[in-house]
């Protein structure tokens, strides 16, 4: 018998291929990219509309290329749930309604290991739900966007208004050394390019990656400037093309990231949340386990990782001798009151990271060394807080001077922090 | 071709030969039903995809079809020892994982092999809801009664009576019916088999396995299995032979079966295909496709028109002034849309525009609003200290909201509804629910209020054009009844020439 006839039937929904031209027009890694580009004349033709946050986000994924969408319902991020069930068939995908959030995030893994882009979103008690298969998702290198809009907590809290509580459960929720992508946009705007982003890291770096939009951005309606299909810059996976009997689902690569085979294609492979070898094998050799752990890591740390992933927004920072440090929903507020404190003469510069973690430690170091004062303002009671105190302690070090006084300004009572009471912290 | 070749020696198998070692005890039924699972895969697929799994070829697209997906625990182990698309999963998530990957490739041959208390315990969720959903996936579980890898804890198909590592005086929980559990739960095959010391056994086994994966559906086959060196060491039948002898007295065919007395049943676990009924699975069903072909129309065209964009720079030291709305009324008013409608209008009018709807408790019980904030430069935070113009349609959201608009704001107040404004001097009054009641006349109370408020506080004070307000709305409601919105529209100018002119 020919091998011609011996194949199974292999039914792959297509993708679009990476297109160099159209990372050529919009650079994701830039600040308010879709309007640089049409500021820089790379752009001239786009679409206008007005979406919101959640709205925003699930477009962003079917245009990236998302194909799957597993879901549950939960405030304040149901619309993604309802957008990806009116839209996804449209683009040639599919959706399932998940009995719980444990099964929404298996799913889209499921789904992302056959082939296909795929994601899930929730909100904070459903993320902690989440919080074991997005572990499984970090070790077996799955490619996977989970949106978690965040809102109060702990337990159910406020389920209708905007916190920030989720920071440091999107950085440590799951257990184990794992290393993690968070980004919090700002703007609707912000939340279609940092989907579209998320979609091209998580892709390219085989990893999960998460959306941590706060409940305020994600229900708010903005105008937005979007590209045209064919030019949203999209990433795919590095697929293997060699003999399936030498592929090594977690085999070494010059970046660090290995050639991930859709199902079916003769490049059969184990994935397992054990500890593997480079076939995905479960192993217990001490020096795979640690060359595994740490590679993982390092897949995110390379210099174009980081040129890829990080992603920080400075504003009027280099005169500045206070920095304020905030971001989504609370770095629009502090935007606000740096502009009014400038107005009366005060030097005082708004640090935006727009990738939380792994957090832009070079541009933080570059500016807490050189500050009087840093105040970080977050809907929570100082989670990221820490991460600049660590940063600013980091960059004492290197100047071998005293650490700058970090303070934070922190609201948990469901309501959001205003210019005004960023304005007084300045002013203090 | 595909005869039964299980004595010959050159008999192929799925063993992935990079992991032949595995962690299962000596005289484990696991190994049985492994090589059931192996044979009836070959077997079957070769006959679907018309291949030879004795020829390398035929043995080769058999594999590269196959993805099956395991949980944790002893059986779970199973995944890794195929030589297929594998994954093993977390603890009792197996099947949620499987329906991701079987809706995205539903070429795929799906199969799961899992233990009782990954599938029924932890996982007991996914079990009713792989059921129900339906999916074309054949899940084989090894039911030995116990927690095996973690050293003979209880199960949820532990016996009562019989003792485990965490039952050390017995195990004093009921069992699941399994049987039950899935043909409620709506699964469209139900088999048992059992791993003895018996060739028919085997065989069975086999013939249910390949029957699973040839039903087009969810199809679940229990696997009356031992565990001698967990719960056997436990409950005197710690020798693998003697275990695999007393299932035997547990289990008789699903015929002999049927036929007991409901006492005697109780006793007997039945062998053989249980409950088969021939219905599409989920992707191949009618409903399924008519669904999709439905979803597939309504979105026909969801990517905007090109427009030439220019996009100046903006000073980003700029603080442009700007207005803050907000749209208060009971709910069922449609201020909420009101207040979408209005972002649309500054959209359309060249302006900025931020619409946040404020959803919370104490808008839950009857009160409703929404905030719109409209500027000609860039709006970072997207609420302000004070409020510049607040439309109150009833009399608590006035008085709730009063205090937040500003000395110099204005206060559109529907005099229909609100009776007392407390000689408010930003008070605007209009009788807004009469006009409606006179020059709209909505079929339904309040239908297009919201309409009419709008057109008539936008238009009193100049934020935008008529055109832009009219676009607005009947871009969002008037495909839905534009003869009543248009009435509301006009009565909502003529209002505002009247107070214009006042």
């Amino acid at each position: 018998m020919s091998a011609k006839v011996a194949k199974a039937p292999v039914t792959q929904p297509a993708l679009r291929p990476d297109d160099s031209k159209a990372a050529a027009k919009i650079d994701l890694s830039e600040v308010g990219a879709v309007h640089q580009a049409l500021r820089a004349g790379r752009l001239t033709q786009a679409r206008r509309t007005t979406l919101s946050g959640n709205d925003a986000i699930a477009k962003a994924a079917l245009e990236a290329g998302a194909r799957f969408f597993g879901g549950y319902p939960i405030t304040p991020s149901t619309e993604v749930l309802e957008y990806a069930a009116r839209n996804i068939f449209s683009y040639g995908g599919s959706y399932l309604q998940m009995e719980d959030e444990i099964a929404s995030i298996a799913s889209a893994i499921g789904a992302s290991l056959g082939g296909i882009k795929a994601f899930t979103a929730t909100s904070g008690p459903g993320f902690s739900l989440k919080q074991e298969n997005l572990g499984y998702a970090c070790l077996v290198e799955v490619p996977l966007v989970v949106i978690n809009v965040m809102r109060g907590g702990p337990s159910t809290g406020g389920p209708t208004d905007a916190g920030q509580s989720d920071v440091m459960q999107a950085r440590w929720g799951t257990h184990g050394d794992h290393p993690i992508v968070a980004i919090a946009p700002a703007t609707v705007q912000e939340c279609w390019e940092e989907t579209v982003r998320a979609f091209n890291i998580a892709e390219k770096y085989r990893t999960p990656v998460i959306l941590l939009p706060d409940a305020k951005v994600s229900q708010m309606k903005e105008p937005v400037i979007l590209p045209a299909l064919a030019d949203i810059p999209i990433v795919n996976r590095a697929r293997p093309s060699g003999a399936p009997e030498e592929y090594e689902a977690f085999g070494p690569t010059a970046n660090g990231v290995p050639l991930l085979a859709p199902f079916g294609e003769g490049y059969r492979s184990h994935f397992t949340g054990l500890y593997h070898n480079r076939k995905g094998l479960p192993t217990r050799d001490v020096r795979l386990i640690d060359q595994l752990q740490k590679r993982i890591h390092a897949k995110l740390n390379t210099p174009a990782a980081r040129r890829d992933i990080l992603k920080t927004e400075t504003f009027l920072c280099d005169d500045a001798e206070i920095l304020v440090v905030a971001y989504g929903i609370t770095a629009r507020a502090a935007k606000d009151a740096v502009l009014e404190a400038r107005a009366v003469g005060i030097k005082v510069g708004l640090l935006r990271p727009i990738t939380l973690w792994p957090s832009d430690r070079e541009t933080a170091i570059k500016y807490l060394s050189r500050v009087k004062r840093v105040i970080v303002a977050e809907l929570n009671l100082g989670q990221y807080r820490l991460e600049i105190e660590r940063l600013a302690y980091e960059a004492a070090q290197r100047k071998q001077c005293v650490p700058t006084t970090v303070t934070g300004l922190h609201r948990v009572d469901m309501r959001l922090i205003s210019p005004r009471d960023v304005y007084e912290e300045i002013c203090r | 071709m595909n005869a039964n070749p299980i004595c010959s020696l050159e008999m192929p198998d799925l063993r992935r030969t990079t992991m032949r070692r595995n962690i299962w005890c000596e005289g484990c039924g696991l190994g049985n039903m492994q090589q059931a699972i192996s044979i009836a895969l070959m077997r079957q697929l070769g006959r679907r995809f018309k291949v030879d799994f004795m020829q390398p070829a035929g043995l080769e697209a058999i594999k590269n079809n196959i993805a099956m997906v395991s949980g944790i625990g002893c059986t779970s182990r199973m995944a890794g020892h195929l030589d297929a698309n594998t994954v093993h999963t977390t603890h009792g998530r197996s099947l949620a994982f499987a329906s991701g990957l079987k809706m995205a490739r539903p070429d795929l041959t799906v199969v799961l092999a899992a233990g009782d208390g990954d599938i029924f315990a932890i996982g007991g969720n996914h079990f009713i809801h792989a059921a129900r959903r339906n999916l074309d996936m054949t899940l084989i579980v090894y039911d030995n009664r116990s927690y095996g890898m973690t050293g003979a804890q209880a199960s949820p198909t532990s016996p009562m009576g019989e003792f485990g590592s965490s039952a050390p005086y017995g195990v004093f929980e009921a069992p699941f019916n399994l049987v039950d559990l899935a043909i409620g739960a709506g699964a469209g095959f139900v088999a048992q088999g059992a791993v003895t010391t018996l060739q028919e056994h085997q065989d069975q086994l086999e013939e249910l396995i390949a029957a699973g994966l040839d039903h087009k559906g969810f199809s679940f086959i229990n696997v009356v299995g031992t565990c001698h060196t967990g719960w056997g060491a436990r409950n005197k039948r710690s020798e693998a032979f003697r275990y695999r002898q007393y299932l035997q007295h547990e289990v008789t065919p699903v015929e002999r079966w049927r036929e007991l007395p409901p006492e005697e049943r109780a006793a007997l676990k039945p062998l053989g295909i249980i409950h088969s009924v021939d219905r599409p699975d989920l992707q191949s069903s009618p409903a399924y496709t008519e669904i999709v072909a439905r979803g597939k129309k309504a979105a026909a065209s969801l990517e905007e028109p090109l427009e030439d964009i220019r996009l100046i720079d903006l000073d980003p030291m700029a603080r442009p002034p700007r207005t803050s709305l907000r749209f208060a009324g009971s709910g069922g008013q449609g201020v909420i849309t009101a207040g979408e409608i209005a972002l649309s209008a500054a959209v359309l009018a060249g302006k900025n525009g931020v619409f946040t709807k404020n959803y919370g408790p104490e808008a839950r019980g009857g009160e409703a609003y929404s905030d719109v904030t409209v500027s000609d430069g860039e709006i970072h935070f997207p609420q302000s200290d004070e409020l510049d113009v607040l439309v109150a349609l009833n009399q608590e959201t006035f008085d709730k909201f009063r205090k937040e608009v500003g000395p110099s704001g204005r206060i559109l107040v529907n005099s229909s509804a609100v009776r007392e404004t407390y000689d408010d001097p930003r008070v605007i009054t209009s009788p807004i629910g009469e006009i409606l009641a006179r020059d709209v006349r909505p079929p339904k109370r309040d239908l297009g209020i919201n309409i009419l408020a709008l057109a008539l506080v936008l238009d009193y004070l100049g934020l935008m054009s008529r055109q832009a307000i009219e676009a607005a709305v009947m871009k969002s409601v008037g495909k839905k009844n534009p003869a009543l919105n248009q009435k509301a529209l006009a009565a909502g100018f003529a209002e505002a020439e009247r107070l214009k002119a006042h």
